[in-house]
Order: C-alpha cells, then sequence, then structure tokens
C-alpha cells in the first residue's frame, strides 16, 4: 500500500493555468474522489500524479518523491476518460499490454488476465477487438487493464462517462471490489453522489484551486463561492440519521426526513448530509420553510436562488419569480450523507 | 473476384474479340483479336522475353519501393521524435509529395544519368520514400494522446510501445499511401523503361510499338495491369485483416 500526496502541485498548458499550487494527501488504500466542474483541473490533477504532464512542485509517491521517475515506474495505473483501448490489439492483449515488460512468464500473464476478467465480468470479451465493445464494455476492460498490473495507485477519469445507469452500478461495485484489495485509488468524477458515502477522502476543485481536501464529514459549503454552491449543493447539518441495517438511511432536519440513500461507515451524532441543488424544489406545500435570501442568477426561465432555514443557507433553482426575503416552501428529495 | 466481375470482364473480352474479328476493318496486327494476344503466352520464346524483363522490373521497383519503405518509416519516426524537428520537415515531404512521381523521371535522367540499375532504382525511391515519410509524420502528428498516455504508464520499454501501439496504428493509417504509391513504382519504373532503358517490361512495350506487334504489346500491358491488380488486392487484403494479422503475429511470439 503506497500515500500519494502532492504539494504545491501547479500546471500550465501553453497560457492556461490548470492546477494552481495544489495540496492534497491521499492516505494508503483509501478511496478519494475528485470533484468539480468541467475544466476544474481534475484531468490534469490525475495526469499529473501519472507523470503524464509537465508540473511544478512536488508528487509524493509512498512517502518517495516520483518527480524525476517515468509514468511507467511510478507504479500507477491509469484508466482515461476515453478508455483509450489500442484498436489493434484484442481485448487480453489490451488488457495484456501491462504485463508483457513486467511478467516473463505467458502462463503467470494467463493466469492474471483470467483473474481480473473473471472479477470484472469480461471472460467472453477477450477475443474481441475494442471496435466491437459498448461503451460500458469497453470502459470495463480498461478498468481491467488497470488492475491488471501490480500497481500501487489507480487513477481513474470519470468512470462514469459514456455508460448507462446500470453499466455504471457495476462499474462502481468493481471501484469498492478494488478498494478492498488496498490498492490507493483516486477517481475523478462527476457523479459523486454514488461515491461520497464511500469515498475517504474528496478533493474538491474549482479553476485549478482545491477548495477542499479531507474526510466527506469535515466539507462545509458556506464559505464556498456561490457558483460553486449553485452546482456543488450545500452541507447542513442533520439531527439525527435513521439507518435500516445501514443500506437504507434517512435525515431529520427540521423534523423533515430525507431519505439519504445507503451509507456503509459509521457517522457522527448530528452527522453532516450535502443536498443538491438538482435534490429541492421550491413547493409552497413544503414542510420545510425558507426565506429567500439572495437570487445567484437567472437564465432561460429559472432561477438559481438562495433559501435560508434555520441558520443554512441552501441553493436551489425554480421557475417561479421570487423576490428577496420572500418565504418560500421547499421539498427535499434526497440528501448524501457526508458522516 | 465474384461471378458479377467475372461475367464483366468475360463480356469484355468477348466484345474485344468481336469487334477485332469482324467490325474493324484493320488489319489484325493493328488491332489484334483478344485470342490472338492469348496465343503468345503459348510461345516459349516471347515468355522467356518477358519473364526476364518483367524480372528486371519486377527487381527493380520492389527494392527501390522497398528501400524508400524502410527509410520512410525510420527517417519519419525519428523525425517524429521531436515534434520541433517534424514542424520544419512536414512542409518539404508535403512539398516532394505533391510532385508526381512519373516527373521524376526526366529529371533523375539528368541527375542520375542513363544507369540501368541507379535509374530505376532512384525512380521507384523516389514514388515510395516522400509520401512514406509525409504519411508517417502526420499520422505520428495526430496519434491519440491518450493511447501514448497508456503506453507510457503501462510499457516499460519504447520497443514494447512501438511493437504494440505505435507501429501497428500507424502502418494501418499509411496502407492506403502505401497501396497507391506501391502502384505508381511501377508504372513508373515502366516509364523510365521505355523512355531510356535498355530492358524491363517498359523496354519491351516500346520495342513491341515500334516493330508494330501490336498482339506481344497489348499481352505486355496485361501482365502489367495484372500486376497492379494483384499487389492492389493484396494490400487490400493486408488492409481488411491487418488487426487480425498483427494479432496472430503477437499470438506467436508472446503466448
Amino acid at each position: 500500500m503506497r500515500d500519494v500526496s502532492v504539494r504545491n502541485l501547479s500546471v500550465t498548458y501553453s497560457s492556461k493555468v490548470a492546477l494552481k499550487s495544489v495540496n492534497a494527501d491521499f492516505p494508503a488504500g483509501s478511496l478519494s474522489i475528485l470533484i468539480g466542474r468541467n475544466g476544474s483541473g481534475k484531468t490534469t490533477l490525475l495526469k499529473a500524479i501519472a507523470g503524464l504532464v509537465n508540473y511544478s512542485g512536488k508528487v509524493f509517491i509512498g512517502g518517495e518523491v516520483a518527480d524525476d521517475s517515468p509514468p511507467s515506474l511510478r507504479r500507477v495505473s491509469y484508466v482515461p476518460q476515453n478508455n483509450a483501448l489500442i484498436p489493434s490489439l484484442k481485448v487480453w492483449w489490451n488488457i495484456a499490454l501491462g504485463l508483457v515488460d513486467r511478467e516473463r512468464d505467458p502462463q503467470i500473464i494467463k493466469e492474471k488476465i483470467e483473474e481480473v476478467a473473471k472479477l470484472l465480468d469480461i471472460q467472453h470479451l477477450l477475443n474481441k477487438y475494442p471496435g466491437e465493445l459498448s461503451g460500458g464494455e469497453a470502459r470495463r476492460v480498461a478498468i481491467a487493464r488497470a488492475l491488471v498490473v501490480d500497481s500501487d495507485v489507480v487513477l481513474m477519469d470519470e468512470p462514469e462517462l459514456s455508460v448507462d445507469i446500470q453499466t455504471w452500478q457495476i462499474i462502481r461495485n468493481n471501484i469498492l471490489k478494488v478498494r478492498k484489495s488496498d490498492k490507493t485509488i483516486i477517481v475523478s468524477t462527476h457523479n459523486f453522489e454514488d461515491l461520497l458515502p464511500y469515498a475517504d477522502v474528496v478533493c474538491l476543485l474549482h479553476e485549478g484551486n482545491a477548495l477542499f481536501v479531507g474526510r466527506p464529514a469535515n466539507l462545509r459549503t458556506e464559505n464556498m463561492p456561490l457558483d460553486v454552491r449553485a452546482w456543488l449543493g450545500s452541507v447542513i447539518e442533520a439531527d439525527d440519521v435513521e439507518c435500516d441495517e445501514g443500506d437504507f438511511c434517512v435525515a431529520l432536519f427540521n423534523g423533515y426526513r430525507i431519505y439519504a440513500g445507503s451509507y456503509r461507515k459509521s457517522f457522527r451524532s448530528s452527522p453532516r448530509i450535502l443536498i443538491l441543488p438538482k435534490y429541492i424544489t421550491v413547493d409552497q406545500d413544503g414542510v420545510l420553510k425558507g426565506k429567500v435570501v439572495r437570487k445567484i442568477k437567472h437564465d432561460t426561465g429559472r432561477s438559481t436562488v438562495l433559501v435560508s432555514i434555520n441558520g443554512y443557507e441552501l441553493v436551489t433553482t425554480t421557475h417561479e419569480v421570487l423576490s428577496e426575503g420572500a418565504v418560500v416552501g421547499l421539498k427535499i428529495e434526497k440528501a448524501i450523507l457526508l458522516g | 473476384m465474384n461471378l458479377k466481375n467475372a461475367v464483366s470482364i468475360f463480356v469484355f473480352f468477348l466484345i474485344w474479340e468481336f469487334t477485332a474479328r469482324y467490325l474493324v476493318s484493320a488489319p489484325k496486327t493493328i488491332f489484334p483479336p483478344f485470342t490472338y494476344v492469348l496465343w503468345n503466352f503459348t510461345d516459349k520464346s516471347f515468355l522467356y522475353t518477358l519473364l526476364s524483363n518483367y524480372s528486371q522490373t519486377f527487381f527493380r521497383s520492389l527494392l527501390g519501393f522497398t528501400v524508400g519503405l524502410f527509410l520512410g518509416l525510420l527517417t519519419g519516426l525519428a523525425i517524429s521524435i521531436k515534434r520541433s524537428v517534424s514542424d520544419y520537415v512536414s512542409p518539404i515531404a508535403t512539398l516532394m509529395f505533391s510532385v508526381p512521381s512519373v516527373a521524376w523521371v526526366p529529371i533523375l535522367i539528368v541527375l542520375v544519368g542513363i544507369d540501368e540499375f541507379r535509374l530505376p532504382l532512384v525512380a521507384s525511391f523516389m514514388c515510395s520514400y516522400p509520401p512514406i515519410l509525409y504519411g508517417v509524420i502526420n499520422t505520428l502528428r495526430t496519434f491519440d494522446r491518450d493511447q501514448l498516455d497508456i503506453t507510457a504508464v503501462y510499457c516499460l520499454r519504447h520497443k514494447t510501445r512501438y511493437e504494440l501501439v505505435i507501429l501497428p496504428q500507424l502502418i494501418l493509417r499509411i496502407l492506403p499511401s502505401i497501396k497507391t504509391e506501391a502502384v505508381m513504382v511501377w508504372k513508373t519504373v515502366f516509364v523510365a523503361e521505355m523512355l531510356v532503358l535498355p530492358n524491363g517490361i517498359g523496354y519491351l512495350a516500346l520495342i513491341y510499338a515500334s516493330t508494330l506487334n501490336m498482339d506481344k504489346l497489348i499481352a505486355v500491358v496485361l501482365v502489367l495491369s495484372l500486376t497492379l491488380i494483384s499487389i492492389d488486392v493484396l494490400l487490400d487484403w493486408l488492409e481488411k485483416n491487418f488487426y487480425r494479422v498483427v494479432n496472430s503475429i503477437y499470438e506467436r511470439r508472446f503466448r
């Protein structure tokens, strides 16, 4: 098991600054997720850790400076956004790519490929070409290629991209399976609501800056820029959480029960929950009553407003024309339990 | 070749035969029927002359083309390692590539001289080298960045990167150029032989034309045409089955 740390990491592409002095620690054997809008620097951070872009600052892998090591010697695996399967190679060879130089015994290579193919349920694809695979199958092959090598760190760039919900569930379950194998996993994702409850570390990037790096339970949004809150949502402290054998949780807030998905970690007595703007609707019949504090933006008939409830400020979007100071009813469909 | 192709060719030869025999009043020595042309292939002395000259043309085309192909690949790969170098070389390669292959022949007659080895060799080299160089540089400039990243992460050795990832895709991308130029090499050597050389099927064609041996001239042209079709079919098959061929090579080498 090896941890990953970056110190004052900066990356510039021609004149555009992609990462600005980012500091982050990803503990050994942890599942870390990088979140942020498009262009926030998630992919660049992954590539810098893998040694695929020029950067200033330091990258430590397993406590050692990796800056002078080429990507192939950093003991990292990388799953890029578009899978980058080699079209001229059969799936078997695509998976074997990382083993050809590392393993001399063909029998061991064969066994390792069979093992990882079984784990990801892709045994039937081994003799196909990448062009014959669906998006989800190609994704699993790219993940298999990353897992088959004996790396300590697995970097995945938006594994949810171009796969349907069912395939994403399979991929997510595979990520969680891999987590048990003591590898340090760093996943950049837009679909963080599915991974946040399982993540050990969350790194929130915005315009190349790391706004937050730490345990999800410590995530706070009140001091974050409004455009980040309009996208990420708001973190509030729930009064309590009730879980049905740890699989189905309901957060209690102001006497209101909010479905909080599944959660497999322990949480404190007043756990934090993240409420995404898409799960809050302005509804005058809503039990929760809040006061419109501020209009953030208005475009194509939708307003994004900041509503205050019990000292917490939630971001929501609505078609209704609301003035500042107006009292509105809210319905919250779902929350993400941060712990 | 499917049945439709076969029928179409058969009908074409039938029309030729009928036209030459019954519709055209010109003597058979000027417009010979197809069977007259075919009959030449039973003549041992003609066959010997044809084969000895054909082997000359074959050797010249193959050698010049192969040298051009490998040098084009090697220099293209070497140049592409440094992006700045490829930026400088690419326009020159484009300029050379845009010169029609046959246009090199008169230039080379002056520069290289009428030498039966060097002239066709350089001419066929000039057919293959610039387009292959141009193809390699441009393919590598537009190579999928993520695939290069993947090879950088997973492959420890440069050899593996080139062998498993870069070269197969590079060759597949330049195969259409290879196909076009392989045909063009034959045409260029044929023209060079016709213009100044004392042997080869181009020379043979000129001799038969000047002695009004039309049936033999057409037989030579037919052989050239069949050769070009064979090259086209062979490289077409390779293009379609390239991934299969490449993977079977790996299977034998590694598994």
